[in-house]
């Protein structure tokens, strides 16, 4: 049971990281390596905040992910859109060019030491009588239940959204169609790095701080968008639960070591047996 | 002297990862295979080579030379498997399975203590003639065995390169479907050409083992894939010179750095510094050099019969689109 648990909030953190993956992959067309290192900048920049200016958690974890934000859209202006004609080989490596960076200036300011946010631990749920999960990890599921609901109804229902749905089909028919791509594309880049950040930041919260947060978790979330299916929101939302089920869930079977090969295998299979994905959103 | 032992291992090293990106070259470059699985195929050599050459009760204890051949054979075998499985994908997806592969691939190395001692690994393996050279020197021969074997690697890739398979490979590179519809076989060139770069990748896993005389799972994370993916594409990829050049200089602004006399408390910052150098290079290398640092060029039929004098095809310097703006559509 506990497994189950740990799988959910696995999964809840996963679909956080990868929705922003996903919707710069849909309309950028590249992989973006370096929104791993996202996810670190939103970690410590909530340590930041937290342990150094000593701002309440609640009010760090929104600065940061505004701060992680306007970087996110930053870099991208700096880094990604002056080279978008050169193709996607060269925004691929730019990407990883930018991860190193980012890991690089990251390391120099904060060092090799591992960090907590210094949580107190908080008191556990009963239910039934037996301790189901604490108030930080219902926290976290809460969170992104409301990102995703969030998510769905701004995509649904408001003009920019339908905006981007339309982007992500065919750029140029929905330029022709007099939706302005230049501005819908830095909102996709906001939104994707301030949900990078604050899956930095849950995921923080759930383990510790370290450097190796960005490339260990980017592996698992293109692992997740490609399971999911090529940009389909929905697919990877139901991919990262799937896969943080499995990789969790495993674990009473196989070596805890082993819980991110099993992301992988699933990946493996998923190409060899479904190469569109779990649903059928990849049009090529 | 100790600069010249210094500047050797620096030699040492640099030509590893040139090996290694003359290999990717071949089903990287030429081929145009999205393949990040590098650090899986050299783990792969390299701890095959361990495990033939180590004295028993952990290994074979055959001679060196059988473990440089067997780790070539078994990276081969094992990279024929993933090829088989993997090289249907396109793009994207290639370079997702292949990562993945490897990634499985050092979890596996971490974990299967029964064969490779774990997390500890192996430590004081013996090096090639290390009985006849005395060790002050040895560094200096060592950087010596490298060159000259990226010198044989080097050829191989460049007889390669110009050979009519290293014309089909690039055609299949720049368009699939038309080298299909001229009755080439795609799939079987593809696995050929994934299972030699893979092996070469494997052979140079022994020249790893012998220049760190230790090997661990950690050795052999994702870092070294992208460093000498980062290596092929500042020096040009499709391009055997630039992928030695390339390694060379990332080689040099990583490890030269290293040496610089810096108070204990800032060597953080110059590790910080130095990822921070190698991704600005990367990333202003693509912005005003698409093509690398040496672009890559052709021998086309006409230069190899001589045409060129009396011909009116003129060879395009360096405006050509290569694989690195394929898919701007």
């Amino acid at each position: 049971m506990d497994y189950i648990i740990y799988g959910i909030i696995t999964g809840c953190i996963l679909i956080i990281a990868s929705i922003g993956f996903s919707m710069v992959w849909k309309t950028e067309n590249f992989l973006n390596i370096a929104h791993g290192q996202m996810l670190l900048i939103g970690a410590y920049m909530a340590y930041l905040f937290k342990s150094v200016l000593n701002f309440p958690f609640a009010l760090s974890m929104i600065c940061s992910v505004i701060a992680t934000a306007v970087l996110g859209l930053l870099f991208a202006k700096v880094f990604y859109f002056p080279v978008r004609k050169s193709g996607i080989l060269v925004l691929l490596f730019t990407s990883i060019g930018l991860s190193w960076v980012i890991y690089g200036v990251v390391q120099a300011i904060v060092g090799p030491q591992i960090r907590t946010f210094g949580l107190e631990t908080s008191n556990m749920i009963e239910l039934f009588g037996r301790q189901l999960l604490s108030y930080q990890e219902l926290l976290i599921i809460l969170i992104s239940i409301v990102c995703v609901i969030v998510l769905h109804f701004i995509l649904t229902k408001t003009k920019n959204g339908k905006g981007f749905r339309a982007m992500a089909e065919n750029r140029d028919l929905a330029q022709i169609r007099g939706i302005n791509s230049k501005k819908l594309s830095d909102y996709v880049w906001l939104i994707s790095s301030g949900l990078a950040g604050l899956a930095g930041i849950l995921l923080a919260m759930t383990g510790t701080l370290n450097m190796e947060l960005g490339w260990q978790q980017i592996l698992i979330i293109m692992s997740v968008v490609i399971v999911g299916g090529m940009g389909n929101l929905y697919g990877t939302m139901l991919a990262a639960l799937i896969i943080g089920l499995s990789m969790d869930v495993s674990t009473m079977i196989v070596p805890t070591s082993y819980r991110t090969a099993i992301a992988f295998v699933i990946v493996i299979l998923v190409l060899l047996i479904r190469p569109q994905g779990l649903s059928k959103g990849g049009a090529h | 002297m100790e600069i010249l032992v210094f500047l050797s291992g620096l030699i040492a090293l640099g030509g590893i990862y040139a090996m290694l990106a003359v290999a990717l070259n071949v089903n990287g470059g030429l081929l145009g295979l999205w393949d990040l699985g590098v650090v899986g195929y050299f783990a792969v050599g390299a701890y095959s080579y361990t495990l033939l050459t180590i004295e028993a009760p952990e290994g074979l204890g055959l001679p060196m030379i059988a473990g440089v051949i067997g780790a070539a054979v078994i990276t081969g075998l094992l990279s024929l498997f993933i090829g088989y499985t993997s090289l249907r994908l396109q793009n994207e997806y290639l370079l997702i399975t292949t990562f993945a592969f490897a990634e499985i691939i050092r979890i596996i190395a971490g974990n299967e203590a029964w064969l490779t001692n774990g997390n500890i690994g192996f430590f004081g393996l013996d090096k090639p003639f290390q009985d006849i050279i005395p060790g002050s020197n040895y560094m200096l021969f060592f950087s010596g065995l490298v060159l000259l074997t990226l010198v044989l690697f080097y050829i191989f890739a460049q007889r390669l390169a110009d050979s009519p398979m290293g014309r089909y490979m690039r055609a299949i590179r720049e368009n699939e479907l038309v080298t299909q519809s001229i009755g080439k076989k795609i799939f079987s060139t593809k696995l050929k050409v994934f299972v030699l770069s893979s092996s070469m990748v494997g052979i140079v896993g022994c020249f790893y083992v012998w220049y760190m005389s230790i090997i661990a799972p950690n050795m052999f994370t994702s870092t070294i894939t992208f460093t000498v993916w980062t290596a092929l594409v500042l020096g040009g990829i499709g391009n055997n010179r630039g992928a030695v050049m390339g390694a060379f200089v990332l080689i040099l602004v990583q490890e030269g750095t290293r040496f610089i006399p810096v108070p204990a408390e800032y060597s953080v910052v110059l590790a910080g510094l130095r990822q921070f150098i190698s991704g600005m290079m990367l990333i202003l290398v693509l912005r005003f050099l698409p093509q690398g640092l040496i672009a890559e060029k052709f021998k086309s039929v006409e230069k190899l019969f001589k045409f060129h004098h009396n011909s009116l095809i003129l060879e395009p310097k360096g405006v050509r689109e290569n694989a690195a703006s394929q898919g701007a559509e």
